[in-house]
């Protein structure tokens, strides 16, 4: 009797009053229901005149996914995020089925994010300063990484402590060719969930720390080897055949620190991430590629809310930003560094939030790298939206 | 009328599933179950004895609100108050309790059972302390005043918008 009424009630509840707050959840009965959800990045790219070449600007739907979350009961959800890149691209981008085995413990599996670098977690354009997200993450991390696996995530309220591990499919290192460059490290080779294949399993986990209060610490790893196609149907009496197919896998061994702190109207945040790569020697020798056998990338950022002693909730944040990310900061004897791949960017900008989740946005960014002395500016402008 | 004797205490419950039914029909949706919840019970009671240092208490719903708000009375004097409810994390729901002084200043909050894969740390007894005795005059002040947390946004505006809410319906019906 008390669940029909309850359902009766929240039904009534839910056609008479606003009390979903600013997203579109749609909340059936109780826990259960199915939730909608979104969040979009709008950009306009300008570049600065290189020397006497004009550069055209392009204006992008970078990104607009649809979150759709259902709750079957109390313990068992589903979490999917569908995404239209650059209006014409549609990928998953998360697709998991997460079932609480007791308070504070879960058990995941599907495609889901690889827990490594605060961008790749948490990519809601609102929740980061600029319009586009850093290349650190773009190229180092390669954000947005996800891949299919099954995982534990659970929490610690106590020791203020959140943690995940997984084991996932990794990177596909080679198909008909190699996958990985030197200048774009292993962006390519994201399987994302379409048709992914697995060689070997990899491991990835995350601690993140937020016993102080306004300070949040995260410490992520990935460990594991590339996939590869080269595997499929071999003969492995074949000894010529089989250490062919053992160049084209590398060993990763990543790691990711990073932190955010805020503080009234101050934000601050930091990233850095290393990524060990074995065996790129034999890889780039088969597949005539120039992939590094170690990347490096990191950024440190301030933020400041100048509108924090106004009598308003919208908020104007002005930031600044340097990063430097390195797909070349070792390479395998035999091989010389392409300074070109030592990267750096210094962005300054302002975010001008009019309501929760949404905003406008507008930087310039001063791009540079280790083989020259040239320096080139882009200018950005965009909207940023989460509901 | 069920009634659980717990050393001095007296719990008196919800009363039918038509009185909770038109409650509901109003506004949000009152929390009572709570009581039904062993673990939960223990939490609060722990709670309000330590903060009114008392053992002697009497709780009392009080029927006229929308959430599950209560009376805390000491030899028939009003101490304090204390609301139960549930507010919305991402896309799952988080419970909570708010205990008032008197004069319906905060003293306490604290997360009953958060649900959510992100957004645990608004559980964070040091950051829930920052609403102990503020201000909800006016919101934007008052959301000046709390820090946000970077990776629980949604939670932690959720909890603000609820919280400030639920102190002016009090403030309101006490006055």
């Amino acid at each position: 009797m008390k669940k029909i009424s309850l359902t009766i009630a929240v039904i009534f509840t839910m056609l008479t009053t606003t009390n979903a707050q600013n997203s579109a959840e749609k909340i059936i009965a109780g826990n259960q229901g199915l939730h909608i959800g979104g969040y979009g990045q709008i950009d306009f790219n300008l570049p600065t005149r290189d020397g006497t070449m004009y550069k055209n600007g392009t204006l992008d739907v970078h990104r607009l996914i649809t979150f759709i979350g259902y709750n079957f009961n109390e313990k068992a959800s589903f979490v999917s995020e569908i995404e239209y890149e650059h209006v014409t691209e549609v990928y998953i981008e998360q697709a998991f089925l997460d079932y609480k085995i007791k308070d504070n413990l879960s058990i995941n599996a599907g495609l889901m994010l690889i827990p490594i670098s605060i961008q790749n977690l948490y990519h809601e354009p609102p929740t980061y300063n600029g319009v586009e997200r850093t290349n650190v993450d773009k190229y180092i991390v390669p954000t947005t990484w996800r891949e299919m696996g099954i995982g534990l995530s659970g929490r610690s309220i106590e020791n203020s402590l959140s943690y995940q591990f997984m084991i996932v499919n990794g990177f596909n290192g080679y198909d008909n060719g190699g996958k990985f460059s030197g200048k774009s490290g292993l962006r390519s080779g994201r399987q994302k969930g379409a048709k992914s294949y697995i060689t070997f399993p990899d491991f990835a986990g995350r601690i993140s720390y937020y016993g102080k209060p306004g300070l949040n610490l995260g410490f992520s790893a990935y460990v594991g080897e590339s996939e590869s196609m080269a595997y499929d149907g071999l003969d492995l009496a074949n000894e010529s055949a089989v250490s062919s197919a053992d160049s084209t896998i590398i060993g990763i061994q990543m790691l990711g620190v990073d932190a955010r702190y805020q503080k009234g109207a101050l934000q601050l945040r930091g990233q850095y991430i290393l990524a060990n790569l074995s065996n790129t020697d034999q890889y780039n020798a088969l597949s005539g590629k120039d992939l590094g056998s170690k990347m490096t990338g990191y950024y440190a950022e301030l933020g400041y809310n100048l509108l924090a002693n106004f009598n308003t909730t919208n908020e104007l944040i002005g930031f600044a930003r340097y990063e430097n990310y390195n797909t070349h900061a070792e390479v395998e004897a035999g091989m010389s560094i392409n300074e070109a791949y030592n990267r750096t960017e210094i962005t300054i900008g302002l975010g001008f939030k009019v309501a929760e989740g949404a905003m406008f946005k507008a930087d310039y960014q001063i791009i540079s790298n280790a083989s020259s002395e040239d320096l080139k500016g882009q200018f950005n402008f965009g909207t940023a939206i989460w509901f | 009328m069920f009634l659980i004797n717990t050393k001095n205490t007296k719990l008196f419950f919800s009363k039918t599933t038509i009185l909770m039914l038109v409650a509901l029909l109003f506004f949000s949706f009152k929390f009572s179950d709570w009581e039904f919840d062993k673990k939960y019970r223990t939490i609060i009671h722990k709670s309000i004895s330590e903060i009114f240092n008392s053992n002697t208490y009497i709780i009392e719903e009080l029927e006229e609100f929308e959430d599950a708000f209560y009376s805390v009375k000491e030899s028939e004097n009003i101490i304090g108050y204390f609301v139960v409810t549930k507010a919305p994390s991402k896309f799952h729901q988080f419970d909570y309790y708010i205990i008032f002084n008197a004069k319906t200043d905060i003293l306490k909050i604290e997360i009953l059972q958060y649900r959510e894969n992100y957004g645990a740390e608004i559980c964070s007894k040091r950051w829930l302390k920052k609403f102990i005795s503020i201000t909800t005059n006016n919101y934007s002040q008052y959301n000046r005043e709390i820090d946000g947390i970077s990776g629980a946004t949604i939670s932690v505006n959720s909890l603000k918008k609820d919280v400030f809410k639920l102190s002016n319906v009090l403030k309101k019906k006490i006055k």
